[in-house]
């Protein structure tokens, strides 16, 4: 299985630039990808046509070799989508947000059930599955977002820069989580701005910068270019030629 | 062979439709019964205060036997007021961008949340006006006899009137950008419409002051709504032909309901 955008372009209703421009990418089953960039940069653009939220102004998406034109609703069965802001139900606990999480992909009750138990000791949430969001700390927050992301087992996963924001122990939490996720067979693409986490988790590394691929290759690939510097050197090297470019 | 397999995948694909509709209502119904209580008081106050002052101080100042008849606008002001409430919470989840996104994320089709959604404010208004009428009763006592009212009416008014403002509701959200708005859309759009939609009139008693007055409060929904109510109270003498009111409202429903979705969806950029 694989989902490819097709030379995407993406100009918000009433914007002027493009928040993408001609995007190709392409995300083949078990790999983990990170969409890096900076602030700014078309990240959660992407991932939001990705998931099938938003539409794009030009460019196509496939699923499998297919175009994914009005059957949208049945190609986001696919994939779990995690978005960078809380979108969880205030009004019920964690538990039903979960249990709702699978219902809402059409699993009946049993099967919504089994899924949300196996979710939470996955996720070792067990204390804090009767609690409202509301009363959650950040972290727990996310670690919930992403529960519920993938409730319906989808074979893709896009995190919308899971650990924005968070303080260090609980990025690690996070990180572990992920791993999880990765030795249980899933894509995963995870959008980030932070250098060491895409080192960390992603075998492949795609670096975008207003609304354009600059460079998408393994890791070790990109390591190996520039005489195994650190990510980071290579990320500022990057974006620095096209400042440089675009002076001249 | 070909095109029966793709139609039995379409079959499926409905069949899935329907079944996270719903789940999604009843997720809805759930919230609405744990709210309703809370609802039901501050209707109880504002319609028990409205209506003891119509019924018990205003005869002094010569206003005699308009309990009922006010009893008939309050059974529809209370659906606005909800509405109007439902609009905030919609408008600050858009642009906070919080559950809803998550919803237009579901694998079922945009058009299935917003149609779910109306369903479920229709139903949560339907519940705090009918709510009002034994409360009408209680504080309206013999001015309220609960025999000579054409129930089949009151409950089909009800429900179309309960309809349409949650159609109506998903327009006015497609205007509202930032719930800072969402006051001015209410104190200059939707406050005129309710008190000159017949609030403590009859559209003819208007038409007999000042037609062009009484033609240009054929602008309001509430106009509709509220004269349904009377016909169902009071017969239909006095007032609109009562399927005039409901067609109009069910016309204003498709149409507002169908454009409210289609601008909101476009500028929520949805899939
Ligand atoms: N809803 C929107 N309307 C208009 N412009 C937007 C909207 N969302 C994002 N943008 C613009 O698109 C560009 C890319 O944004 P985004 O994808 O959110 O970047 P990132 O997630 O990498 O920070 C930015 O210039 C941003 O201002
Ligand atoms: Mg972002």
């Amino acid at each position: 299985m694989f989902i490819e955008l097709k030379n995407v372009t993406k100009i918000y209703p009433g914007a002027k630039t493009k928040a993408l421009d001609d995007v190709s990418l392409s995300f083949k089953q078990g790999e983990t990808v990170a969409l890096l960039g900076v602030n700014g940069s078309g990240k959660t653009t992407c991932s939001s046509i990705l998931c099938g939220l938003h539409k794009m102004t030009k460019g196509s998406l496939y699923f499998d070799g297919k175009e994914i034109k009005n059957d949208i609703a049945q190609y986001r069965q696919n994939i779990g989508y995690c978005p960078q802001n809380c979108t969880l139900n205030d009004n019920i606990s964690v538990y039903d947000n979960l249990l709702q999480g699978a219902l809402f992909y059409g699993l009946d009750s049993i099967q919504a059930e089994k899924a949300t138990e196996k979710i939470i000791s996955l996720f070792s949430m067990h204390k804090y599955i009767d609690k409202m969001p509301p009363t959650l700390s950040g972290g727990w927050i996310q670690r919930v977002m992403i529960a519920r992301s993938i409730i319906h087992d989808p074979q893709f996963v896009i995190l919308d820069e899971p650990t924005v924001g968070l303080d260090p122990a609980i990025r690690h939490t996070i990180w572990k989580i992920i791993e999880q996720l990765k030795m249980a067979g899933k894509t995963l693409i995870i959008t980030t701005h932070y250098l060491d986490e895409a080192d960390l988790l992603c075998d492949r590394i795609v670096i975008i910068d207003e609304g354009k691929i600059l460079r998408d290759c393994t890791k070790e690939s990109l390591k190996n270019e520039h005489e195994n510097k650190d990510l980071e050197a290579i990320f500022i090297k990057l974006t620095q030629e096209i400042e440089n470019e675009k002076e001249e | 062979m070909k095109k029966k397999n793709s139609s039995i995948k379409n079959s499926n694909k409905l069949q899935t439709f329907r079944k996270i509709t719903w789940q999604l209502m009843r997720a809805d119904l759930r919230v609405i019964v744990k709210d309703i209580k809370d609802k039901w008081i501050n209707a109880l106050l504002w319609g028990s205060c409205t209506l003891i002052v119509i019924a018990y101080i205003m005869p002094a100042f010569g206003l005699k036997d308009f309990g009922l008849f006010q009893a008939a606008s309050i059974l529809i002001s209370v659906i606005g007021f909800e509405t109007y409430n439902q609009m905030f919470i919609i408008v600050m989840n858009l642009e906070q961008r919080k559950y809803m996104f998550y919803l237009f994320t579901l694998p079922i089709p945009v058009a299935c949340i917003f149609f779910q959604k109306i369903m479920t404010y229709t139903i949560n208004s339907m519940l705090i006006s009918l709510f009002m009428i034994p409360l009408s009763k209680l504080i309206l006592l013999d001015q309220m006899n609960l025999a000579t009212i054409n129930w089949t009416k009151l409950l089909f008014a009800i429900t179309i009137s309960s309809f349409f403002f949650s159609c109506f509701l998903i327009f006015i959200v497609s205007f509202a950008k930032k719930t800072s708005q969402v006051e001015h859309i209410f104190m200059r759009v939707v406050f005129p419409l309710w008190f000159f939609g017949g609030f403590q009139f009859s559209w003819q008693k208007l038409f007999e002051i000042n037609q062009y007055a009484a033609y240009c409060s054929l602008i309001s929904p509430y106009t509709y709504a509220t004269e349904a109510v009377r016909v169902a109270f009071f017969g239909q003498a006095e007032f609109i032909q009562y399927w005039i009111c409901i067609t109009s409202m069910l016309i204003g429903s498709a149409f507002f309901g169908i454009y409210g979705y289609k601008r909101l969806k476009k500028r929520l950029d949805l899939a």
